[in-house]
């Protein structure tokens, strides 16, 4: 653990020794300013309340949105695995939504309904298309052997989706959450950066372009990044807790393991 | 009773059951024997309904308890609660006891990765008999249930199911003419 540790924080030295000397280079803090300072101001943002009330409100939006295209997703997967007509149907809007460039959806969301709400559709756009594809993916690739075996073994219809479809469908989803998370949640702070939601930090990076405060733009990306992480793993931890105290309980509620 | 009467079965131009007529009556034990690929499965699937059949009548017993060729053992669960899967909360100490019975009460933690062929198999064959005796079926049909076990095993096995299966009505497909010894009806094909 300890050598793992001392591994990660040797890497992390290496990329900011780099920053710093690429910011001793180009040797003007409006163009490209040092971690040092980037750490600084990122300090004196984390000791006021607009910051975490900034963070908490964009979190609040995209998280919202990665959370109901998460839904949306499964549900639709779901249908579309069992359902040609279904499959067919949908395949033209899922091919719009996965080829729209996410600007125009912004601006059409914007036009249609309310720039507030804008990061949470963006961020639901982008999940949605990913899950869905992959949860369907994994319904079709449930073994037809063990589903055969469910039916001459007479297993009930949800102990046949905890025992076999779901543990079937996990690594499709869980493989879907990592590659579209860290793209929802850009694709949100992009939308707050062209559409400035009153708290947001979407409005916190275009205020900081706009009056050339170039250390806030860098530490607010910072914010972005370490969040984009935390979010990703947390969102992991979350469904692979939930999909394992699915699969390790059988029926009747007892806990087997 | 189970009575199959001019059935006929084909895959594509392929024809695996032809007019093929068998009655199976009550507690009786059949042994299915013939070369690989002369249809023994594909008998045994119509029996149990999971092959639909191109002509002919048939009638069979209600309750069937079925072991697959394959293991078909859910990998994502250890041995006992691969079988736990198919039983009734208040069934779920056969799993154990079958377990034992054949001789795997040390091996109920393992997952089939963690399991030799032979020892697989077994579990499957613990699941049969668990299901078998939940669902008190009348009519037993197993597909070269012990192909992946050492004559000792296999033998002990066969024991275990001649006895377990007095009154049922049993149908084994093999490959072994050892195993005839104790059947009242061979159907060779």
């Amino acid at each position: 653990m300890m050598k793992k540790i001392l591994k990660y924080s040797l890497i992390a030295l290496v990329w900011i020794g780099l920053w710093q000397l690429i910011a001793m280079a180009v040797g003007h803090e409006l163009l490209f300013p040092a971690p040092w300072a980037v750490a600084v101001r990122l300090g004196e943002l984390m000791i006021t309340l607009d910051f975490y009330k900034t963070i908490g409100l964009s979190l609040l939006r995209i998280v919202a949105g990665i959370a109901a295209g998460v839904a949306i997703g499964i549900l639709g997967g779901i249908l579309t695995a069992f359902s040609k007509l279904a499959r067919d149907f949908f395949a033209p809007a899922l091919a719009v939504i996965k080829s729209t460039p996410v600007v125009s959806f912004i601006f059409l969301i914007v036009l249609w309904i309310s720039r507030d709400v804008a990061p949470l559709i963006v961020a639901a756009m982008i999940v949605t298309p990913v899950v869905w594809a992959n949860v369907e993916t994994g319904f079709l690739n449930t073994d037809k052997a063990l589903i055969e075996m469910a039916n001459v073994y007479k297993m009930s219809r949800s102990a046949k989706i905890k025992h076999i479809y779901l543990p079937s469908i996990a690594p499709y989803f869980f493989a879907s959450l990592r590659a579209s998370l860290g793209m929802a949640w850009k694709a949100g702070v992009a939308a707050e950066v062209l559409l400035v939601p009153v708290i947001s930090i979407g409005k916190m990076i275009s205020d900081a372009k706009i009056y050339l405060e170039t250390v806030d733009l860098f530490a607010w990306t910072v914010v972005v990044i370490i969040l984009s992480v935390v979010i990703e793993k947390l969102m992991v931890v979350l469904f692979s807790a939930l999909a394992k105290k699915g699969l390790s309980t059988l029926k009747g509620g007892e806990k087997i393991d | 009773m189970t009575e199959l009467k001019n059935i006929r079965k084909s895959f594509g131009n392929n024809v695996v059951l032809d007019d093929f007529s068998l009655k199976l009556t009550q507690g009786s034990k059949n042994v299915v024997l013939g070369a690989s690929g002369c249809g023994k499965t594909t008998l045994l699937r119509v029996i149990a309904g999971l092959e639909a059949i191109d002509g002919g009548e048939m009638v069979r017993d209600e309750k069937i308890a079925y072991m697959f060729q394959e293991t078909r053992l859910l990998p994502w669960k250890n041995a006992l609660d691969n079988i736990r899967a198919v039983l009734k909360k208040e069934d779920f100490a056969l799993a154990g006891k079958y377990l034992a019975t054949v001789g795997l009460a040390d091996a109920e933690k393992k997952y089939p990765h963690e399991l030799s062929g032979g020892m697989a198999q077994r579990v499957a064959f613990a699941r049969f008999l668990a299901f078998a005796e939940a669902t008190d079926a009348e009519l037993l049909l197993l597909d070269e249930p012990f192909s992946a076990l050492d004559k000792e095993t296999a033998t002990k096995m066969l024991e275990l199911l001649i006895e377990f299966s007095i009154g049922k009505t049993l149908v084994l497909v093999t490959h072994d003419e050892g195993d005839i010894a104790f059947a009242d009806n061979v159907i060779e094909l």
